[in-house]
């Protein structure tokens, strides 16, 4: 009945042997894909909160359209650039409310709600980016992993499912990942 | 820090968790080898880890461990263990002195002030219902943010435990003495009484749970506590697998074990889930007692799921050939495929399974017996006076158990007249609640006689503060209608679900005046409409209903842009993606498009309306049960309007565009082919069509399932009509009439938009 996961990867089949026009088709499923992520984000959030869901889907939505190659293989493929989309909104905004603070003109941007929410954990959105990036130089896998968990709002058994690997080694890695990333705040 | 480094450091890092911190010093001293960078490194990571921080990655959920922190009247003293939902403690309540189990609800639940709501209005039932075979409430309160539960302490163990033990005892007989369970023996005579004793008690106290309108949803042997007397004590009442904490994504999210749920709970798409879904899974814990083995299982929870949906009669005797032939029975019927077959209520279950205990025959009867009695009947093929005999005895028989079918259906009127009802507590705009009047009317598929039907209901109403609550409304798809005493209306659709008790909703009744400007209005008709049924080989089975639609009035063109962005400003609700952060002055009247279902249901809403009805648009369209899905009642296609489709080149076709911003490309798409309202090109009834151009949202919960077994989907919305992204002549020229509809779920897609209905003043 909804747009399924067969529906994108056959799509994107379409899209790598060449296809434009399967562009058009896709457009809707990545925005079936990306809302469902998007509230992921919002879930245990107040109502009101949910319509930044809305934003931030809109805006990876805009990103991921906006990609020079968008060569993505399969659904799980796509789903990570729909993350790393997610990450860079959600990054950008946090950097441009820095200097927004900077400047204090106290104006609010949209999805300040959502950027706040994530950082109510006591972990800065830039610094938890820089965090990430020197992950990856050690451990790219690790960080992408991180990813996965915290911008994608995804569990520990779907992301192992994503990454063809158990479901104790995610939950392995994410324990390691969130220590590093604590220990890289202070 | 090279990789080896690196990798060591993880290596490291996961056995140490395992390490007591008294003796991390040691150890870390003893591993690292005098590499005291290492060292440090390693400890600054496990100090990290245990740094309670609210800082989160999805695996690591740990809950901060609070033994010794107090919260309101409890001092937390010893970790007992932790769920899904929370990490339970055995605590001391100082006001009385005496000890209690205290669950400390996950900070995730803890921050979702509706499950705490929920969790609240659990308690405070559950606080009401007073039986030994329930674990009392005492208090819930939330203190800095942490919602937590008192309960009573249950010292002994669950009846998992007890089950893993009479296993093991049976396997190793020889330690049969030295191993200690409430229950006896497996196999013995004194097994089998202890354990129906056992499930007589659990389902007296589901009855008196039920009868207190609370369904458990998550009956399985860990939340059968056991005293030390062995008599069971139920805890985790609807909470483990309550769908509205969270949302569940995926089965993979599903919470604890799947062997236990019935088969309308392994729908996803299930119509009602009631008392009896607890009566089938303490049939299964019953099951697994009389086999020491689960009915079904598999590799996944989908493969459990499949089974369990699929299954259709199960006999334990079939995996335990020496279980009492009565007591295999009542577990049978208690779980028995159709909720409509089991016991209809706990009590019914708890009676028949003490008449097993009593030596009394029971009253569950296997289906196979009436079998038997055929196939000992065509072997009788002799003397005609046995067979006589047999058919009198089979006669006499048929009458008993009519007459119980007869005590089973007045009892199950009274249960579900109690149980199987919702209510909505209305937050009215600008009106006092009890100057309101309701209307409300459940769209009810029959299939037997091929109709939707919109059946009204008186539904009662009360004042609760400045709420109005509405009340005994039974769970499906539901329309209410709310007048206020100056003459104001609004309209809310909602398919309600059994659990959806008090589900809030806010309405803002408008002024008549003014109101059905650009409405017309349309007579009461009958529509034939397609629905799509499951086969039992997968394949769909069309099906049409005929639903009688009652007068009303709809808007006669799709929602605009312009009236979008009035709403969309008053509510704090984002634009549509493409029009890239303001409305162009030149789409102001030109049809909204990019709307996810739930904000075209809020805006219709906010404008005191509703969403149109798929049988709506269609009369409208001036479309009778006659034609299935014609263009216009002519049959002669619609005019397309200038540039809709065929004209221009479908952007995405040109391969020199591909690098081009998607988002203006949608964009340009709308600007290209959407044109103004007035443009759109008119059909019967002064109705502006929007075919060929955008889809619109049509608020019909899907009809599904099969023909014997009706489903709703209220995951699911049909979008009517064409988009000009769609190759709409080819479209045309391959069915000569609009095709068939999908529901599709509630999100926003390119191109769809909505228009409004209204219902006749009452």
């Amino acid at each position: 009945m909804s747009a399924g996961g067969s529906g994108i990867t056959a799509s994107l089949q379409r899209l790598r042997d060449g296809d434009r026009s399967a562009f058009a088709d896709i457009a809707p499923l990545v925005y079936d894909e990306l809302h469902v992520l998007a509230r992921r984000q919002m879930n245990g959030q107040p109502k009101g909160h949910t319509l930044q869901a809305t934003a931030l889907l809109n805006e990876a939505f805009e990103r991921l359209l906006r990609q020079e190659n968008p060569l993505w293989n399969d659904r799980a493929h796509f789903l990570s650039a729909a993350v790393c989309a997610m990450r860079c909104v959600l990054v950008d905004h946090a950097r441009k409310r820095g200097r927004a603070r900077r400047a204090a003109n106290g104006e609010r941007i949209p999805l300040d709600d959502l950027v706040e929410h994530l950082e109510a954990g006591g972990v800065d959105l830039v610094e938890l980016e820089d965090a990430l990036v020197a992950m990856s130089a050690h451990d790219p896998r690790m960080a992408r992993i991180a990813e996965h968990s915290f911008f994608g709002g995804l569990s520990a058994a779907e992301i192992a499912n994503l990454f063809d690997l158990s479901t104790r080694t995610i939950e392995r890695e994410l324990k390691f990942a969130r220590a590093w990333i604590l220990r890289q705040q202070r | 820090m090279s990789d080896s480094r690196w990798e060591r450091l993880k290596e490291l890092f996961a056995a140490g968790l395992e390490v007591p911190s008294a003796e991390r010093d040691a150890w870390l001293a003893r591993s690292c080898n005098g590499d005291a960078e290492l060292r440090e490194e390693l400890r600054a990571l496990l100090v990290a880890h245990e740094t309670p921080s609210d800082f989160k990655l999805a695996a690591d959920d740990a809950e901060p461990d609070r033994v010794g922190s107090v919260l309101g009247d409890f001092e937390l003293l010893e970790k007992l263990g932790q769920g899904g939902m929370g990490v339970v403690y055995r605590a001391r309540q100082r006001s009385l002195g005496r000890d209690v189990a205290v669950k400390v609800l996950s900070a995730r639940v803890s921050r979702n002030a509706r499950a705490v709501e929920r969790f609240n209005d659990e308690a405070r039932r559950l606080g009401r219902v007073h039986h030994p075979g329930i674990a009392a409430v005492h208090a819930f309160a939330v203190e800095g943010g942490v919602a937590y539960l008192a309960l009573e302490l249950v010292r002994g163990g669950d009846l998992h435990q007890a089950l893993l033990a009479v296993g093991a005892r049976r396997g190793a007989r020889a330690e049969a003495a030295s191993a200690s369970t409430p229950l006896p023996a497996f196999g013995t005579r004194n097994y089998y009484l202890a354990i129906a004793r056992l499930a007589a008690a659990a389902a007296r106290a589901l009855q008196a749970a039920h009868e207190a309108g609370i369904v458990h949803r998550d009956v399985k042997p860990q939340n059968i506590l056991l005293t030390p007397a062995g008599a069971p004590k139920l805890v985790d009442f609807g909470i483990a697998h309550d769908a509205r904490l969270g949302a569940p994504q995926a089965l993979a999210e599903l919470t604890g074990t799947p062997h236990y749920m019935s088969p309308e709970q392994a729908e996803v798409a299930h119509i009602s889930v009631d008392h009896r879904t607890d009566i089938y899974s303490l049939g299964v814990v019953l099951f697994q007692m009389l086999t020491l083995d689960l009915p079904f299982d598999g590799e996944t929870s989908n493969e459990v799921l499949e089974r369990i949906r699929r299954f259709e009669f199960l006999d334990p005797r079939r995996v335990n050939p020496d279980a009492p032939a009565d007591l295999a029975a009542v577990c049978s019927q208690a779980m028995a495929r159709d909720p409509g077959q089991r016991y209809a209520t706990a009590n019914a279950f708890a009676d028949d399974l003490e008449r097993f205990v009593r030596g009394e025959p029971v009253v569950a009867v296997v289906p196979s017996a009436v079998q038997r009695l055929s196939r000992w009947l065509r072997r009788r093929t002799r003397p005609l006076g046995a067979a006589t005999l047999v058919g009198v005895l089979a006669a006499a028989w048929l009458a008993l158990d009519a007459r119980r079918r007869d005590d089973f259906d007045a009892e199950r009127l009274e249960q579900e007249q109690r149980l199987r009802t919702c209510s909505i507590a209305l937050e009215i705009e600008g009106a006092a609640p009890s100057a309101c009047r309701v209307k409300a009317r459940r769209r009810v598929p029959d299939v037997e006689r091929g109709l939707v039907e919109w059946i009204a209901f008186e539904a009662p109403t009360r004042v609760d503060g400045d709420r109005l609550v509405i009340s005994g409304l039974a769970p499906g798809d539901w329309l209410l209608q709310i007048e206020t005493g100056a003459g104001e209306r609004a309209e809310l659709r909602r398919f309600l679900e059994l659990g959806d008790d008090l589900l809030s909703a806010r309405v803002r009744p408008r002024s008549d005046l003014g109101m059905d400007v650009g409405m017309v209005w349309i007579d009461a008709g009958d529509v034939a409409l397609q629905h799509e049924f499951m086969l039992a080989d997968g394949s769909v089975d069309p099906l049409r209903l005929c639903e009688h639609v009652n007068g009303f009035w709809i808007d006669t063109a799709p929602l605009s842009c312009g009236e979008y962005q009035r709403f969309a400003d008053a509510n704090q609700m984002p634009y549509p993606v493409h029009w890239c952060g303001s409305l162009p002055e030149s789409w102001r009247d030109r049809p909204v498009t990019m709307i996810p279902y739930e904000n075209a249901l809020a805006c219709a809403e906010w404008y005191g309306k509703r969403l149109a009805t798929r049988a709506e648009m269609q009369l409208a369209r001036g479309m009778g049960s006659g034609a299935p899905f014609p263009l216009d009642p002519a049959g002669v296609s619609i005019a397309a309007p200038p540039g809709a489709f065929g004209a221009g080149p479908r952007p995405t076709r040109d391969s020199s565009q591909s690098r081009e911003d998607g988002f203006a490309r949608l964009h340009g798409w709308f600007e290209a082919h959407v044109p103004p309202s007035n443009e759109l090109p008119v059909g019967a009834n002064g109705v502006r069509s929007s075919f060929g151009v955008v889809r619109e949202w049509v608020d019909d919960v899907p009809i599904g399932g099969s023909r014997t077994d009706v489903k709703f989907d209220p995951t699911c919305r049909y979008r009517i009509g064409m988009a000009c992204d769609e190759r709409f002549a080819a479209v045309v020229a391959r069915w000569g009439f609009e095709p068939p509809m999908a529901a599709v779920q509630t999100v926003a897609e390119p191109l769809v938009g909505f228009r409004c209905a209204r219902t006749a003043r009452f």
